[in-house]
């Protein structure tokens, strides 16, 4: 159970995303505007802010400062913009994530999830073992029988959200929408190809799979080589 | 223009040396006319003088031989006391001449010597379509007879003199009016040269090259029309930044209402309809991204992108060539070694050859072998995408065009990228009955 400050002036967003996250099992307290929100994060001392940019009263990048001054709690940015240089200017200010709009509720838990784990606020185990596949989610480290395995932020990402279910068929929608932040969009081939990238740098094949098994028409699996198939 | 101008220079030129031409060519006229005919007097004088000079007796060769010396193409004559005539006399009758002493003939001057041993005054009259010069001396040994001196000029010649005149007027009037076109021609250039650049220029500006500036080097008033063409340049600059920078921006904004219409679709209780209605929503999210990305392309490639093509089609292959491996197809790049330069942005390439290597995938079995192949073409490049898998359907809304997921906008991404870099998409066959698909993309 987290406890989520939401911090957003469209009262459809926040009624649905309080929703949401509540059917989730967080604790979410909801203000529309920047001067409550300062002093909701003060007063309430919430496990993470999820503020969104654009509030009637302070500029959000302004609340984020602000905020940062008294506190260090993790602040997930809900952004509409996606150039790069508005992302780097948010993170220089103290995010610490951000997710793009249109978003959905499930890209908002897992980022919510990955904010507590890199800031060590949860209880869930930073390293996830499966096999003699080690991921460590603080340091971004996988290891293979003992051998580091070097991979992009995309594949790491794909590889986590596999571990983290473990031995559940993952369906390639599941996977774009929390790895890719596209819910319904996206091609199954952008998942097949990183899946086939991840699979060389694991050091199997779709002939031979060790952890990455497809299951076709459904989506993916991983589990220890031992598993039963 | 510059025919105008040069016909300009070429009147006023020509009205200035008329302006002065004409009376200097009337006073000419009326000056050698006079001279020839104080000459014509002058010289019939001297053959009085001579006549009457009591130095010697004169015979009648002698006589002959000074008039011959003193003629210069006229007719000079002298009448003996006798009657008889020396040298060439005047055309006509003289006996219809008026009497050389006065009467009738419009004698000019007076009547010939008087005796007094003052000059001789010859006389003038209009005779035979020219002028006689005559006069009456008398003998030296004042026997009582008399000289009658005739000098004779057609008009012709006693306008003969003109012609050096006319000549060198004429020859001053060419050089005035080759200087003044040789002017004008100069002129006209350092106007004109200007002038045919800014039209250019607003030629390129009209069509869509708004880089392209006006010369700002010529006469001031075709520089003020310079600067002020090279001024609405920027101003199109700005509004079009202005304009696309208003798009990006109202698109974001759509993206507030469309979290929540995303969030309301996922909660939807029918799982069906979430999923319908999330894809509705997801569409609408290409769209907008698909206009941003397009509003802000300018500004994230600069105005004419380019980028090396043999580099984007490398490593986009190599990317592709893990699911390659994994699905068992042979894949076959072809590339020129050097760096191939292409009007089309990097990330625009790589979307579309995406898009394409996609789609060879997506619709082709497993084990199905596909080719890559850029090659240079005097335009640009050629990027061909062939597979040996069942080729493309018949119907034109070929594959990929569907707006669900799976292979995106597919072969709408590769259209517009080979049109915005000035060339085309062509679908084909190849040569194993599989589909080619072609993007021949133009230079930058």
């Amino acid at each position: 159970m987290v406890q989520v400050l939401l911090v957003e002036d469209d009262a459809a967003i926040r009624t649905a995303l309080t929703r949401a996250l509540r059917d989730q099992g967080h604790v979410v307290s909801a203000v529309g505007s920047g001067m409550p929100a300062l002093s909701a994060a003060v007063e309430q001392k919430p496990d993470v802010v999820l503020l969104d940019l654009g509030l009637p009263d302070i500029d959000g990048a302004d609340v984020l400062s602000m905020l940062r001054a008294v506190s260090d709690v993790p602040v997930i940015v809900a952004t509409a913009r996606d150039d790069e240089s508005s992302m780097v200017r948010l993170l220089d200010l103290g995010a610490d994530d951000y997710v793009i709009k249109p978003f959905t509720a499930a890209q908002i838990t897992a980022r919510i999830r990955a904010v507590m784990r890199r800031t060590g606020r949860t209880d869930e185990d930073p390293v996830i073992t499966v096999g003699g596949l080690t991921i460590d989610t603080r340091s971004y480290e996988v290891t293979v029988d003992g051998r580091p395995v070097e991979l992009a932020r995309r594949e790491f990402e794909l590889l986590l959200a596999l571990a983290r279910r473990a031995g559940e068929v993952v369906t390639k929608r599941d996977l774009l929408s929390e790895v890719w932040q596209l819910a319904w969009g996206g091609s199954d081939r952008t998942v097949d190809v990183h899946l086939s990238w991840l699979r060389r740098k694991l050091g199997e094949t779709a002939a031979a799979p060790r952890y990455l098994h497809s299951v076709r028409g459904v989506g993916v699996r991983l589990a220890a080589p031992t598993d039963p198939v | 223009m510059r025919r105008r101008i040069l016909l300009l220079v070429v009147g006023m030129t020509t009205l200035v040396v008329l302006a002065f031409a004409i009376p200097l060519a009337v006073l000419i006229r009326h000056t050698v006319y006079a001279d020839a005919l104080t000459s014509l007097r002058t010289d019939t004088s001297k053959i009085g003088l001579y006549l009457r000079s009591a130095d010697a007796a004169k015979t009648s060769d002698d006589i002959t031989s000074y008039l011959a010396s003193i003629s210069d193409g006229r007719r000079v004559s002298v009448q003996l006391p006798d009657g008889s005539v020396l040298g060439t006399s005047p055309p006509g009758d003289v006996a219809e001449l008026p009497d050389a002493s006065g009467g009738s003939g419009e004698p000019d001057g007076g009547p010939g010597f008087g005796g007094r041993g003052g000059p001789p005054d010859a006389a003038l009259v209009s005779w035979q379509g020219g002028r006689l010069s005559q006069l009456v001396v008398p003998e030296p040994s004042f026997r009582g007879g008399f000289y009658v001196v005739r000098v004779f000029a057609s008009d012709g010649e006693l306008h003969s003199g003109e012609n050096g005149w006319w000549l060198l007027l004429s020859g001053a009037a060419l050089a005035l009016l080759a200087i003044g076109v040789l002017a004008g021609e100069v002129m006209t250039r350092r106007i004109v040269r200007p002038l045919v650049e800014t039209a250019a220029t607003a030629q390129q500006l009209s069509a869509g090259d708004t880089t392209a500036r006006a010369p700002t080097d010529g006469p001031g008033e075709v520089a003020d029309v310079g600067h002020a063409l090279n001024r609405l340049a920027d101003r199109i600059d700005e509004l079009i930044a202005e304009e696309r920078e208003t798009v990006a921006d109202l698109s974001h904004r759509l993206r507030t209402p469309l979290t929540a219409l995303r969030l309301d679709a996922e909660a939807l209780r029918d799982p069906t309809e979430a999923e319908r209605v999330g894809g509705h929503v997801s569409a609408l999210e290409r769209m907008l991204t698909a206009v941003i990305h397009a509003a802000r392309r300018p500004q994230r490639e600069g105005r004419m992108p380019s980028c090396d093509a043999s580099a984007v089609v490398a490593e986009r292959v190599a990317f592709w060539s893990a699911l390659a491996d994994d699905q068992n197809r042979a894949c076959t790049l072809t590339r020129p070694p050097a760096p191939l330069l292409v009007r089309a942005g990097a990330e625009d390439l790589a979307a579309a050859l995406d898009a394409l290597l996609e789609n060879v995938i997506a619709h082709t079995p497993e084990g199905t072998a596909f080719a890559v192949s850029l090659t240079p073409t005097p335009t640009g490049a050629r990027l061909e995408i062939s597979d040996d898998g069942p080729g493309l359907p018949r119907s034109e809304p070929v594959r990929g065009r569907s707006d669900r997921g799976s292979s995106g906008l597919g072969l709408d991404i590769a259209r517009r990228c080979a049109e915005s870099a000035g060339g085309a998409m062509h679908l084909g066959s190849s040569a194993t009955g599989g589909a080619a698909i072609v993007l021949d993309l133009g230079a930058p």
